[in-house]
């Protein structure tokens, strides 16, 4: 069953008013086309400040009825959580309510579950397989516009899958961001801190993420959109453009990305595949390459991480062929809509930043440009080598059970809050050897999380950082970095 | 799979199509502004236009390539693509669409007709069953906060 835009935003207002503590609805700057008010709910449980921001986006196709009431029961979920320590279990895979809860107070998450009312409400009452928005087209006996090809990014460039035809479902607009249900998400982007961003369509069981205009290339910094000879509504110039990305950020959305593929798995064991979007097909002007491109084509602008989902598999008919009514909204859609939320968790959670938060939401003692230190050794050095990427993936592995823990207790806090100030001064320095008192500090905090914890997995992952922190004493920083490279 | 060429489906389609263009034609509102003259060939085509009932049917169709020449060009093709399992070129095509197509030499298999209908009633939450849901979700918690 699939709820109406009016319900959809029944629930949301009653979860605004009945809890104001933890989340607040936001009307968005922008009505849609036809004039319908379109909201998000904005979750800000607890009081830490200074936190990262993630966006989830449904609803931009309008046939792809599944998504928005996927959000809107994630956010009952949260509710749920939160308020009565409901753990979350979405078929095989269960989602801890003490965990939850951190996730919850580390972020500031905007749900935007249906993005584009107008097309949701046309294609339940008039056409099921409506994309678009409701944008009259001038000149044209047509009508709409495909939101997800609006964007400013590439915009107008034309592919396979992105027209200039005003006739065209991937109708690309009369100019960027022409249509009220794009602006939203810039403004959203423009007006708060977003780092991480999801846009949820229907269907072929994939996790997404840029570039979608052109393959991806990580060996040459000039090949950049930004000096294309993009001419509207042209094919891409050069043909065989290769879009930069800088290799930790393909890295991290590679492994970002096959996290969330496991945890969708785990609910109830398909398979989504991990791409590009260039894998699928090429696209220009999708949010999802439009949010990751705001940095590089204006420094100034903070970097956000751009993924999207296409939650559930193509339905056969009897003959092989896809059912495309039935695969874009299913008569069943409940086992797609728990794997969507446990992709959308999986997000969250990965969108946690253990240190970051630790030094700057707790003890304020990392400025942005101490903690620039640390992220230019997990991506300028850990992210050169096997062993370095090994190491990454473990600590993002281990950062949320072991914020859980380190949140107990109020003594660990603070110890965590003071290790992580000295890491912090010992890398303005990489020619001081490590002191063996501050040495055995880091390996008696160490020992307390193991002692704290009954996972097996999470002592032998402690284990290991053990050793690489024993292995550094009577060594300069500069050489324990070295070693962490090798190891 | 059925070939498009001289199938029955087809006729249907071009059928169809000739309806749309006559009913867009004569219901055209009088006070409507003179419509501008398409950009190009792909605008004329009757594509995602709702207005004045014009379009009742789409197909589900694969387009294929009869030769190397053709099979460059179809990756150009200005139409609706939907995802195929099996990598083939898939579109929802109106009756329109599947003329040009026929025109311009390509084959067109078509797989189904997806008539211009509203979403099943009885998939449609009612909003009291929406309401009573959310009740029995949040009942105890609400009155606690």
């Amino acid at each position: 069953m699939y709820r109406t835009v009016a319900q959809l935003d029944m629930v949301m207002n009653t979860l605004g008013t009945d809890f104001p503590e933890l989340c607040t609805r936001v009307e968005m700057p922008n009505r849609s086309v036809q004039g319908r008010p379109i909201h998000a709910l904005r979750f800000h449980a607890g009081t830490a400040t200074g936190r990262r921001g993630v966006l989830i986006v449904g609803g931009v196709h309008g046939r792809e009825l599944m998504n928005p009431d996927a959000i809107v029961d994630l956010m009952i979920e949260l509710i749920l959580a939160y308020t009565a320590n409901q753990d979350i279990t979405l078929g095989g895979k269960t989602w801890r309510a003490r965990e939850l809860k951190i996730m919850m107070n580390t972020l500031d998450i905007w749900l935007l579950p249906c993005a584009n009312p107008d097309g949701r409400e046309h294609a339940m009452n008039v056409d099921e397989m409506w994309r678009q928005n409701r944008r009259d087209n001038p000149g044209t006996s047509c009508e709409g516009v495909d939101v997800n090809r609006n964007h400013d990014i590439v915009w107008g460039v034309t592919t396979p899958f992105t027209s200039c035809s005003p006739c065209n479902e991937t109708y690309v607009g009369p100019d960027r961001f022409s249509e009220p249900e794009t602006r939203n998400i810039r403004d959203l982007c423009d007006a708060h801190r977003i780092d991480v961003f999801l846009d949820v369509h229907s269907f072929t069981g994939l996790v997404l993420y840029p570039w979608g205009h052109a393959h991806t290339q990580t060996t040459d910094p000039t090949q950049r959109f930004t000096t294309l000879a993009t001419a509207t509504c042209a094919s891409l110039t050069p043909p065989a453009h290769l879009e930069y990305m800088l290799p930790r950020d393909q890295l991290r959305f590679q492994t970002v990305a096959a996290k969330i593929a496991a945890d969708i798995h785990a609910v109830n064991g398909r398979s989504y595949t991990p791409t590009s979007i260039r894998g699928l097909y090429a696209a220009t002007g999708t949010s999802t390459d439009y949010v990751y491109s705001r940095h590089i084509a204006d420094p100034a602008l903070r970097k956000t991480y751009g993924f999207g989902f296409e939650t559930g598999l193509p339905i056969l008919r009897p003959d092989g062929s896809v059912n495309l009514p039935e695969s874009f909204h299913p008569a069943n859609p409940e086992p797609t809509k728990i794997e969507t939320r446990s992709g959308i968790i999986s997000l969250l959670f990965q969108s946690i930043c253990a240190i970051e938060f630790i030094g700057t939401t707790l003890s304020g003692s990392g400025s942005g440009r101490t903690l620039q230190k640390l992220r230019d050794v997990r991506d300028q050095r850990l992210a050169t080598t096997d062993a370095g990427r090994k190491l990454i993936a473990l600590f993002e592995r281990v950062q949320i059970p072991l914020l859980g823990l380190i949140l107990a207790d109020k003594p660990l806090t603070k110890e965590a809050m003071s290790l992580l100030d000295t890491s912090l001064k010992l890398l303005e320095n990489e020619e001081a050897k490590v002191p063996t008192r501050e040495l055995e500090r880091g390996l008696a905090f160490l020992d307390s999380l193991a002692n704290r914890t009954t996972s097996k997995t999470l002592r032998r992952d402690l284990d290991t950082i053990r050793k690489q922190v024993k292995s550094s004493g009577n060594k300069t920083v500069a050489k324990a970095l070295k070693q962490l490279l090798k190891s | 799979m059925k070939r498009a060429k001289k199938s029955k489906k087809q006729e249907q389609a071009a059928g169809a199509g000739s309806r749309a263009k006559s009913t867009k034609q004569s219901r055209a509102p009088a006070s409507k502004p003179e419509r501008k003259k398409p950009q190009n060939p792909s605008d004329a085509r009757s594509g995602n236009d709702h207005r004045d009932g014009a379009l009742t049917m789409r197909f589900d169709a694969t387009i294929h390539a009869p030769d190397k020449q053709k099979a460059s060009r179809i990756d150009q093709l200005d139409i609706d693509r939907v995802p195929d399992p099996k990598g083939l070129v898939r579109a929802l095509v109106t009756a329109a669409d599947l003329a040009r197509l026929l025109d311009q030499g390509f084959e067109v298999h078509l797989h189904h007709a997806h008539p211009v209908q509203p979403l099943n009633p009885k998939l449609i939450e009612k909003d009291e069953s929406v309401r009573r849901w959310l009740d029995k979700k949040l009942g105890t918690k609400r009155k606690k906060q």
